[in-house]
């Protein structure tokens, strides 16, 4: 039986019996992942790409914040952070293809995205440990969307808290911030059940959430994949997609500080995004992707796909 | 014979004459030339082809507008899309004909063209893929048909 089948099975029995398990990351309740779209069947145009093609997208990230850095989680909030990065990615992905709305681009408050997903979308913060789930996140930030990494009038948001993330987590986002959190809304969320579809989002711009039992590595070996892995209940966030003889994904465990070593193959990574990332095999990740609380979503609407890089005449004229 | 006859005998053999043509290929229309502002587009592809290369992409191209008009959105609705039967038309047309690498530099100008033609933003990633509105469909036909006529010289 796969390991991800036992988790959820074990984590059924938590439920049935009450309880949650005291990390990160919840199984979601039965029902609520039936209420997002399939990505396979709801976005043609994404999978309809004539190629398949090696994607990264970490080079708009550093080009929109060339100092970003990995960070450490001070609560079971993972599921926030995957999301958080997800939604930088996305967003720096979208500004550079001049798509954006958001006028000032800054990251994504994970605290907010925490406490959307546990008090205002869930509704029960009281269950007795840390962690959300994959589901709760992607509705929040389409319900309730995001703040970004500024001053707001009495919360000064510009830094990272733990405290502030287990605060939220209990009792909700401030009141007054919800008004500013409407203002940018992600839209389109798309449950993302299969690797095919991953990919073809990654390569049409668009990071994709790795949640449930998973694994991420932490010593690549000479072509960037993960040898050694840790694996548990988690959430983290893809960013980027190869193909060929090894196909995987680049899987960025931006929560965890320098944890990853090695090799990163064939793809230049900058040090920073290397130590809390490495390529993920294929297989290893389809799973994941099939126990069905992974999501992507568009801060456009309608998916549109972010570029073509030609328009196809090189191909016949040389 | 009558002279009145042979004389209307030598007139209907002279109709005859007149009348007949060797059969052959008919040659394709020349395309319209285009406005000024697609002109000045596709200035750079005119004169580079010689004849017989030049009829050959001028007819694609001219074949790619007239499928584009047709279809009006129905099935190619975005720039992908176009990437996409541009590539695999392309490809039907040219494979193993010899034109591929014949002329570097040709296929990005082309490119280039259709971009600026249809209005497309370009990026470091390539063009931004968007959907193809009427005025864009409009656009792009007008651009190919110039560059069929600049592919024949102009």
């Amino acid at each position: 039986m796969l390991r991800t089948d036992r988790m959820n099975r074990f984590l059924r029995r938590q439920y049935a019996r009450g309880r949650r398990a005291n990390f990160g990351y919840w199984l979601p309740p039965d029902g609520v992942r039936l209420e997002s779209k399939i990505a396979r069947t709801a976005l043609p145009h994404i999978l309809a790409a004539d190629e398949r093609r090696d994607t990264v997208l970490w080079p708009c990230l550093f080009n929109q914040w060339p100092d970003w850095t990995w960070g450490l989680q001070g609560t079971g909030d993972c599921v926030a952070w995957m999301v958080k990065h997800r939604l930088d990615v996305l967003l720096a992905v979208t500004i550079h293809s001049k798509l954006a709305r958001i006028k000032v681009p800054a990251q994504v408050v994970q605290e907010a995205v925490y406490g959307f997903a546990r008090v205002e979308h869930y509704g029960r913060p009281d269950y007795g440990g840390a962690g959300t789930y994959g589901s709760a996140a992607a509705h929040a930030i389409e319900r309730f969307g995001i703040l970004l990494r500024q001053p707001y009038e009495g919360h000064d948001l510009t830094r990272y808290s733990g405290r502030r993330a287990i605060q939220w987590g209990r009792t909700g986002v401030p009141d007054e911030l919800e008004p500013l959190a409407a203002r940018h809304k992600a839209v389109d969320r798309v449950a993302v059940t299969d690797a095919e579809t991953a990919g073809a989002l990654v390569q049409a711009g668009y990071p994709v959430d790795y949640c449930g039992h998973t694994s991420w590595g932490t010593h690549r070996d000479q072509d960037g994949f993960a040898r050694r892995f840790a694996s548990g209940a988690h959430g983290v966030t893809i960013t980027g997609v190869r193909y060929g003889s090894r196909p995987g994904f680049w899987v960025a465990n931006t929560g965890h500080g320098h944890h990853v070593s090695g090799p990163v193959g064939p793809f230049p990574v900058p040090d920073v995004y290397a130590q809390c990332g490495s390529w993920v095999d294929w297989d290893r990740c389809e799973r994941v992707f099939r126990a069905g609380d992974c999501f992507a979503c568009s801060l456009v609407a309608g998916f549109p796909r972010m570029a073509v890089k030609d328009l196809g005449t090189q191909e016949y004229l040389g | 014979m009558k002279p009145t006859t042979l004389l209307a005998v030598g007139l209907i053999v002279a109709g005859l004459v007149a009348a007949w043509r060797p059969a052959g290929p008919r040659p394709t229309p020349a395309p319209t030339p285009p406005d000024e502002a697609t002109r000045a587009i596709v200035a750079d592809l005119r004169g580079q082809l010689p004849p017989e290369d030049g009829r050959r992409l001028g007819a694609f191209y001219s074949a790619l507008a007239d499928v584009i008009e047709r279809d009006a959105g129905d099935l190619i609705d975005t720039v992908a899309r176009v990437r996409q039967l541009n590539r695999r038309a392309g490809l039907l047309m040219f494979q193993r004909t010899g034109i591929a690498g014949k002329y570097p530099g040709l296929a990005q100008q082309i490119d280039r063209a259709i971009a600026r033609g249809m209005g497309l933003e370009e990026t470091d990633e390539g063009y931004t893929d968007v959907e193809l509105d009427a005025e864009r469909i409009e656009r792009l036909v007008r651009v190919l048909r110039a560059i069929a006529w600049a592919c024949r010289g102009g």
